[in-house]
């Protein structure tokens, strides 16, 4: 089915048909067009129809009449708008949801991709470790090393393996939630792609991006519209606060005098007690709900914004760190140790323990590109729209090449041996 | 100034001027020394030779021989590619020597260049107590910037050496040290005719690190005869025949057996100065103590004759002393999978670590920076695989009385060289007598 691995636009694009949650959206914005379609109409006519029987016996006295709702022909525009503005409201919530999703998809791929970067590093530590004890094993074998030295590699080897193997788990948790969002079967064969894009160099700023916030935000732009059609709604209903249902008919009656009456008929409410009060408090305590709910959102819409860029810039700092000062750093250290056991200065063992130890700030440097990335989803998330320096094409550059050099041609005898 | 890494090559690239102002200066030295210097001037008295060092010149001031040592920070090569910040004095370490004779009246200026005070102590000379150079015991410290002058009258002849005695660890350790050689008024009754000197000591210059740290008691880097490893350390040169005298000093941390090949030398004396002749004892190795001095006195016999220091560790260089050892174990096949995670490794040491020299020589095994390989050194059959304290004893039939330049590796006479009569392992057992006739005497 899915023959091509899937790179982030691949799976959002699959998220948004497949979704179970998001077809459910899909379905009230349905619902709600109909409402929408349902209040262009006025109601229909009433036809009443009646016999009477005289008790005495005699001739039936029948009437029929029909009746059109006046009033209905009165509200018919307002009724229209607010409807109208119901179904933006879906839209609104539609489009937020799909926000939520896109933010859950990016976080569920980067975290996918990333843990199989992560177990394939562990798997290579967990190799060399493996490696380690071999020589360990022969060192002990031919007399020259205690059982405590190759206890300690034991060690080492046994434990390397098995953060390959929660690796591998983690690895596997991460394909069924990324499943679970693009609508997909985990056991299928489906892959992602093979490998975390490289964070940008430099960080957004705060400034520019609150405002965005506040003028693209989704949910904001429904509560603001809320409000806006309980004002109108407000409006309409003290505006027509006296009006009550008014039908206007024709009548025609058959007396058991076989007399036929005939004639226009009217029937009115008589707002003497109702005058629609209970209605307008209802209209006014809801829109002063939904001016605090507008406003409270504003507020926690800049706040989370605030606390995502936050968040963003913290993230990048810490890949920033890893990129500039970790990794080279400990590249550098296992060089220089290289150095040394060239020179006879130091063994083998310390080696591929301090390459040991790059493994681990290597992982620890694949989780902070995977956290700068879920960091600036949930920023564009809380934005509820694009980022700047987001349609900057962003290769799939964050490599393992380094950490594990392809095999070489002796590789291939080595696997022959015992 | 806190000393960055810019700063530091900066600084080596001056230091790397260094040499030719102190070439000149020697130069000058050596002319001066045999001007003024007075031990050749009498008869009997042969100036010592300095193993890649000089003679401190002096100048007569009223009748006394006056030197001048300046303390100061020095850039040293113990051997090229291995340099360090050092202190000495005039420029080098070990300081040039000093050389006069018993009786002199001798003034020694000694000026502090460096950044903290230090003083001389002028170790087995007989002097007034407050001339000794005991900092606070003696006499106050020489501060910064302050020249203090030592006077007295050599009353007795040997070899001696100097050093501070004020933060005596610490400045002994980064170099501060040098001979001060007192002939006998009256020459000698058993003549000289090449005079050698060295001092023993010891460098805890970590590899890739540029100043000896004076904090390690006994696990140090580099051995040095004259602050310099072989092969860096000059031949000693002499013709055949020749009486061929070695004063060694010992002023590092551990006791040196010094080997000389070839001869039985007879311990002649120390700075107790020359001994009677029924003290002197033949010996191949002498044992010279910390903070002794022994001469070893010998007449030449044609060949190289290794000179060394018997403690095996003391004939290399930087060398880890906590590895594992891989002697005898199987490890080649296991490379191509340790080079996945380390794509520079390459195993070693399981027939032995002679292939060591091997790969370094090639140079296709870099070790850390200005760290010199464990083994070094050439000779005409093949690598030496020594460093540290190792010379060689160049004794020639054809060497003028003056030359002291290396003659290059000895020409043996035909047949006295050791020859290979198999190549296969089998061939010859020790418990079998040997079938001569199967063997492959040829060249």
């Amino acid at each position: 089915m899915l023959t091509e691995p899937l790179d982030l636009e691949a799976a959002l694009k699959l998220a948004f048909i497949r979704n179970g949650e998001i077809r459910r959206r899909y379905a009230q914005l349905g619902i709600s067009h109909a409402d929408l379609q349902a209040a262009a109409r006025i109601a229909n006519p009433r036809l009443s129809l009646s016999w009477l029987h005289p008790q005495g016996g005699g001739p039936n006295e029948t009437s029929q009449s029909v009746f059109v709702t006046f009033s209905d022909l009165l509200l018919l525009p307002s009724r229209r708008r607010l409807s109208a503005a119901d179904f933006r409201r879906t839209e609104f919530a539609v489009m937020s949801a799909l926000m939520e999703l896109r933010k859950d998809v990016e976080t569920a791929w980067y975290t996918q991709v990333s843990a199989l970067q992560n177990q394939m590093l562990r798997e290579a530590a967990a190799q060399a470790a493996d490696t380690a004890l071999e020589l360990a094993q022969r060192f002990h074998a031919a007399g020259n090393i205690a059982q405590l030295e190759l206890d300690e590699q034991r060690m080492r080897a046994a434990g390397a393996r098995l953060a390959a193997l929660r690796a591998k788990s983690d690895a596997a948790d991460a394909r069924r939630r990324l499943a679970g969002l693009l609508g997909l079967r985990s056991s299928d064969p489906w892959q992602t792609a093979g490998r975390l894009p490289e964070p940008p160099g430099e960080e957004i700023s705060a400034t520019a991006v609150v405002a965005t916030a506040i003028a693209q935000r989704h949910d904001l732009a429904a509560a603001g519209e809320e409000v806006a059609m309980l004002e109108d709604a407000l409006a309409t209903t003290r505006r027509w606060r006296l009006l009550r249902p008014i039908g206007v008919g024709y009548e025609r009656e058959h007396d058991a005098g076989g007399e036929v009456r005939r004639g226009p008929g009217l029937t009115a409410e008589l707002p003497l007690f109702d005058q629609g009060q209970a209605a307008i408090a209802r209209l006014e305590a809801r829109l002063l709900d939904a001016r605090a709910r507008r406003d409270a959102l504003a507020l926690d819409v800049e706040n989370s914004v605030h606390t995502e860029i936050e968040r963003l810039q913290l993230a990048h700092e810490i890949y920033a760190a890893y990129r500039d000062r970790l990794m080279p750093a400990a590249a550098s250290a296992v060089e220089r140790r290289q150095e040394r056991v060239n020179f006879m200065l130091e063994g083998v063992f310390s080696l591929l323990q301090a390459r040991g130890e790059r493994y681990d700030i290597q992982a620890g440097w694949l989780a902070a590109v995977r956290d700068y990335w879920i960091a600036r989803a949930a920023l564009r998330a809380e934005l509820g729209g694009p980022l700047p320096g987001d349609d900057e094409p962003r290769p799939l550059t964050i490599s393992l090449d380094d950490a594990m050099p392809p095999a070489e041609s002796e590789h291939a005898h080595h696997g022959g041996d015992p | 100034m806190k000393m960055s890494r810019r700063n530091w090559f900066w600084w080596m690239g001056a230091g790397g001027l260094l040499p030719l102002a102190l070439m000149g200066r020697r130069a000058y030295a050596q002319q001066d020394e045999t001007q003024v210097s007075a031990p050749a001037s009498r008869p009997g008295v042969r100036p010592v030779r300095t193993l890649n060092g000089r003679t401190l010149s002096f100048r007569m001031v009223g009748g006394v021989k006056e030197f001048h040592l300046v303390a100061e920070e020095v850039e040293h090569e113990f051997a090229p590619g291995s340099r360090a910040k050092c202190w000495g004095y005039n420029g080098t370490t070990p300081g040039p020597t000093i050389e006069a004779v018993e009786g002199d009246r001798v003034r020694i200026l000694v000026t502090n260049r460096l950044p903290e005070h230090t003083t001389i102590h002028w170790h087995g000379i007989l002097l007034p107590s407050g001339m000794d150079g005991v900092g606070g015991l003696s006499q106050p410290h020489i501060a910064p910037g302050e020249t203090y002058a030592y006077e007295f009258t050599l009353r007795q002849h040997g070899t001696h050496m100097y050093h501070p005695h004020a933060d005596e660890m610490l400045q002994m350790a980064v170099g501060m040290m040098g001979m001060f050689i007192v002939h006998p008024r009256h020459g000698e009754a058993v003549p000289i005719d090449r005079d050698y000197c060295f001092l023993l000591h010891n460098w805890a210059l970590h590899p890739g690190s540029y100043r000896p740290d004076p904090a390690v008691m006994q696990d140090f880097d580099l051995w040095t005869f004259n602050s310099k490893v072989f092969p860096a350390i000059d031949p000693i040169v002499a013709r055949t025949g020749e009486r061929v005298r070695i004063r060694i000093g010992n002023l590092s941390m551990w006791n040196h057996p010094i080997h000389l090949h070839g001869v039985q030398f007879h311990v002649t004396g120390s700075d107790g100065g020359r001994w009677p002749r029924a003290l002197w004892r033949p010996e191949t190795t002498e044992i010279v103590g910390v903070g002794q001095t022994r001469d070893i006195e010998f007449v030449a016999v044609p060949g190289d004759w290794a000179l060394h220091c018997h403690m095996s560790h003391h004939t290399m260089n930087a060398m880890g002393h906590d590895i594992p050892n891989a002697l005898g174990v199987k490890q080649g096949d296991l490379d191509a999978a340790v080079r996945r995670a380390l794509p520079g490794y390459m195993s070693m040491g399981e027939g032995g670590m002679a292939e060591h020299q091997e790969h370094t020589n090639m140079g296709h095994m870099a070790g850390p920076e200005n760290t010199l390989p464990m083994m070094m050194g050439r000779g005409p059959f093949g690598n030496l695989e020594m460093g540290g304290m190792f010379t060689v004893v160049k004794v020639r039939n054809d060497l003028r009385r003056e030359d002291y330049g290396d003659p290059g590796w000895y020409p043996n006479p035909p047949g006295t060289v050791a020859r290979r009569v198999s190549e296969a392992p089998a061939a010859v057992r020790p418990d079998e007598p040997m079938d001569h006739s199967k063997m492959n005497h040829g060249g």
